[in-house]
């Protein structure tokens, strides 16, 4: 009994931060949330009442429903080119030592370390150059822009899915040759079912981060087309109505559902 | 099923020599065991004979078969890892099947063999568990179903008992020596544990720095040890140091006399070397046994009971300290500081 009466303020002290750490990541999510039935004309308390309008105002206006459908588009691209390239490359930096192998490691992992506004001018001046060698346009144009987000989302697939290879237990594999599978066989069967969370996780994050990157998307779009994020900052400058607070909780349910979704397939916190 | 036989085998690490020249025959059906401690090199000659380590020099024959450049997944071999190594994400019965998949049997076959290889083992009930849901003892029944149910020409068991408790240790123990037997397949086994080698194999060959220090017999091995290395490591020895003087005869530097029966070629006459016998062919008694050849005289200074023996520390006038087991009813009592005579046979004593 002493021993749980003197545990106690320690475990209160503990729920009570975690209730804080909670509340300051849940709130401003809560606040869009709430923002965006008010009825008020401006984002503004208290509320006068509650609507839908502003969902339906999201949906009527053609930016926002380009924008999220363009997103949608750029995010799934990118998903699937950071893994094509990713997991291979994780395999490659996991597994094998060669000449330059620290070099590529770290020009993967850059795009975390570069702000995103100095890798979008980057990019874009690198683009123009391109075009000038080659006659082949890539800035303005959809393929330009995927492969910019296909970049900054490298990163998180090859991190994620290196840990995880190097969790791998290099016996199961040499057991998979020794029944007779190949190289091939062994990779296909055995190692990457393995890293399978990891993998699941680095498109997640793939696709997260590119659908809410605005700094280099900025630069990339063409004249007119906008991604999601960017047709929020220019509503922005015009105008300040819950509009604004309406797409911010569809792109919110948005992310949640995909983590959720991804959570039944393979649970995250056994990647983390 | 096939007899190895591996010629002038060697595996060099840069400049550290893992495994040098090594000629060794297994017969078809053979049971082996390769026994040293850790880093003599027994792994690395399992891994050369898999294929996973490619050797440096020398060749690796199956039967007719020369596989020395054929990579693992063409020489048709059941490894049972250290730890087992089960595919995590399969279940039992994929586990045992993937051998059977890789070589492209039809569905009805595998299923009847991997089923039967599971009745084997007596893991059928469990075909459709994941390998972290059984306990250690039946996912090593599950590595050796998988290793089994190819009809590999040889199973290869890395320390396949090292992680079990003692009890199931031996239950298993007899269920890989039935296995073997009744499968008729050329097995190899490594193991650190001389119990285990002593009790599983025909033949076993000790390794000492990446070389065979002897091949024989479990009892080839423990009565007539090639060398004092294979004598520490097999069994407990007490030795003398000293040296031979005539065709039966040693004589140690503290003055003691000793008809011996077994010379290792190694322990040449006139020469260093040791006398050696085995703590339990001792008899210890208040007077001395006229029948056995050799005698001497000490002070009990400590006693262990074991159980079924009981440990005596006998000190000799000349301070060396000899180790004997006896029986745990002794016919007269013995108690620490009683003067004691050893007896023991010339056919128990050896010189390495």
């Amino acid at each position: 009994m002493a021993v749980s009466i003197r545990a106690l303020p320690g475990r209160t002290a503990f729920l009570a931060s975690v209730g804080f750490a909670y509340l300051i990541i849940l709130a401003p999510l809560i606040a869009v949330f709430w923002v965006s039935f008010f009825r008020n004309k401006i984002i503004a308390f208290p509320p006068q009442g509650y609507t839908l309008a502003w969902f339906a105002n999201a949906w009527s206006l053609d930016d926002f429903r380009n924008g999220f459908v363009l997103s949608l588009e750029v995010g799934i691209i990118a998903t699937l080119g950071s893994l094509l390239i990713g997991v291979p490359a994780a395999l490659a930096l996991a597994r094998h030592d060669f000449r330059g192998r620290e070099a590529i490691s770290a020009a993967l992992m850059s795009p975390l370390i570069v702000p995103g506004i100095v890798a979008g001018t980057a990019v874009y001046m690198f683009y123009i150059e391109i075009e000038t060698w080659t006659d082949v346009q890539l800035a303005a144009t959809l393929p330009g822009l995927c492969l910019a987000h296909v970049v900054l989302a490298l990163p998180w697939t090859v991190r994620l899915v290196t840990a995880s290879l190097i969790g791998v237990n290099r016996l199961v594999e040499e057991a998979a040759m020794t029944l007779g599978a190949g190289p091939v066989k062994t990779l296909w069967r055995v190692t990457l079912p393995m890293i399978r969370p990891a993998i699941v996780a680095g498109g997640l994050f793939s696709f997260v981060v590119s659908f809410v990157d605005l700094e280099k998307s900025l630069f990339l779009v063409g004249p007119g087309r906008m991604t999601l994020p960017i047709a929020i900052i220019n509503y922005l400058e015009w105008s300040i109505d819950p509009t604004i607070a309406a797409v911010a909780t569809i792109q919110i349910l948005i992310i949640s559902a995909a983590l959720l979704l991804t959570d039944r397939f393979v649970r995250l916190s056994r990647v983390f | 099923m096939a007899k190895i036989a591996l010629e002038n085998l060697e595996k060099r690490f840069g400049s550290f020599v893992a495994v040098e020249s090594l000629s060794l025959e297994i017969a078809d059906g053979e049971f082996l065991a390769l026994l040293g401690p850790s880093g003599c090199g027994k792994t690395t000659i399992l891994r050369m004979i898999s294929g996973l380590t490619e050797a440096t020099r020398g060749r690796i024959h199956f039967g007719a078969r020369d596989v020395t450049g054929l990579p693992p997944y063409a020489r048709n071999i059941g490894l049972v890892f250290q730890g087992y190594a089960l595919f995590p994400h399969m279940t039992v019965a994929e586990n045992v099947a993937f051998g059977l998949e890789m070589r492209a049997l039809d569905r009805g076959e595998i299923g009847h063999r991997v089923h039967s290889a599971l009745e084997t083992v007596q893991l059928a009930g469990l075909a459709s568990r994941l390998p972290r849901q059984l306990s250690g003892g039946q996912q090593q029944r599950v590595a050796l179903a998988r290793a089994i149910v190819i009809r590999p020409d040889a199973l290869l068991l890395d320390e396949p008992l090292s992680a079990l408790d003692a009890k199931l240790r031996q239950e298993l123990r007899q269920e890989i020596r039935r296995l073997q037997r009744s499968l008729g397949i050329t097995t190899i086994c490594v193991t650190h544990d001389q119990e285990e080698a002593l009790s599983l194999a025909t033949r076993l060959v000790v390794m000492h720095h990446g070389r065979i220090e002897q091949i024989g017999t479990p009892s080839d091995l423990y009565e007539r040890p090639a060398s004092r290395f294979v004598a520490e490591f097999i069994g407990k020895s007490n030795f003398l140091d000293g040296r031979v003087v005539a065709k039966d005869e040693f004589v140690t530097k503290s003055g003691f006399v000793f008809r011996f029966q077994r010379q290792s070629a190694r322990a040449s006459s006139h020469e260093a070397s040791s006398v050696g016998f085995r703590p339990e062919k001792i008899e210890i008694g208040r007077a001395r046994n006229a029948a056995l050849a050799n005698h001497v005289e000490g002070t009990v200074d400590a006693i262990t009971y074991l159980g079924a023996t009981t440990e005596y520390e006998v000190r000799l006038p000349s301070l060396e300290r000899l180790t004997v087991h006896a029986g745990a009813n002794p016919v007269e009592p013995i108690g620490i500081g009683d003067e004691v005579t050893l007896s023991w046979s010339s056919e128990a004593t050896f010189v390495v």
